[in-house]
């Protein structure tokens, strides 16, 4: 399920079976071209690719929108704030809370999140074909919904 | 002399113009339920809804394969690409049958053999779905009706794929 009126109606019908989160994380900045631009292509993929994984998996999930932090931004502080997200969630309740992202930074301070954290290897989206990037990201999506229903 | 000059009277005058104007007002009444009537004379020939998924007829076996393929959606002005997927085999009468991955449950993609202690059934991982090799889902599991069929034809040897209506043995 998306973060949509059509959807969030479809779970309030379906709550019992919908126990799992999806919350996408993704970098911002705007400065030096060549890393704002790779930032932006993250965003763009992250986007895709999570709408791909809520397709495959929709009736167990629900996909929040993108969570974007600052670059510079103390990810400790970061964790804190995305704790929050995760306490807020759990009130529904949800059973499993997962962040994935193609930013590695996270890794280091995935202990103090509440939720799963799920680092997705960076699909390059310079230069390469649209049908090119879309294998690619067809590809992670199926590797990703197997490693989403290892947790269940 | 002067009365035969007047070719029309005002009475007449006035009739012609009512019936003109009275004309034109069925003729507007009538155009769209007779546009209605030849409505399917109208339509383009050609299924413009279906779509080369990229699998040739002679490769589609007894053992249901995945197909992804990409549609343009117009929805009101914003044109996007939509990522389509069946799973297509041919079945005991040879017949190609395509089936949509929505689980009728609540809408997770089936796999075929997704779930290694259910063979030869679909399996839906979210919440244990099953469905017979047929699109039946199997009973006490949750989805309460079959998988939903894709409508296909075969162009030079190409599989193509249209609507997608509710399973036949429903």
């Amino acid at each position: 399920m998306k973060w949509t009126r059509v959807d969030l109606q479809k779970y309030e019908q379906a709550k019992e079976y919908i126990d799992t989160v999806i919350v996408p994380l993704a970098p911002f900045q705007i400065g030096a071209l060549d890393a704002t631009a790779k930032n932006a292509d993250q965003y763009e993929i992250l986007t895709l690719f999570a709408r791909e994984l809520e397709k495959e998996l929709m009736g167990r999930i629900m996909l929040t929108p993108t969570y974007t932090y600052i670059n510079s931004a103390e990810r400790s502080e970061e964790a804190e704030r995305l704790n929050q997200w995760t306490a807020h969630f759990n009130e529904q309740p949800f059973k499993q809370v997962l962040y994935i992202s193609f930013d590695p930074s996270w890794r280091k301070i995935a202990n103090d999140l509440e939720g799963e954290f799920i680092w997705l290897p960076t699909i390059p989206l310079k230069d390469a074909e649209p049908a090119a990037i879309k294998d690619m990201i067809r590809d992670q999506t199926m590797q990703t919904a197997e490693l989403v229903k290892s947790f269940w | 002399m002067s009365d035969e000059k007047r070719d029309i009277s005002r009475r007449q005058f006035l009739n012609y113009t009512l019936t003109g104007v009275g004309g034109f007002m069925a003729a507007g009444l009538l155009i769209s339920p007779v546009r209605m009537a030849i409505d399917p004379v109208l339509k383009s020939g050609e299924g413009g809804d279906f779509a080369n998924v990229g699998l040739e007829v002679s490769e589609i076996t007894s053992d249901p394969q995945r197909v992804d393929w990409t549609v343009d959606q117009v929805d009101g002005w914003y044109e996007s690409e939509v990522n389509q997927t069946a799973w297509v085999y041919r079945n005991d009468d040879d017949e190609i049958v395509a089936f949509s991955p929505v689980c009728k449950h609540l809408g997770c993609f089936v796999s075929w053999e997704g779930n290694d202690d259910y063979p030869e059934e679909y399996f839906c991982p979210c919440h244990n779905g099953r469905y017979y090799k047929n699109g039946v889902n199997v009973p006490g599991t949750p989805p309460l009706q079959p998988l939903d069929v894709y409508e296909q034809e075969e162009r030079d040897g190409m599989l193509f794929l249209g609507n997608i209506r509710p399973h036949e043995e429903a």
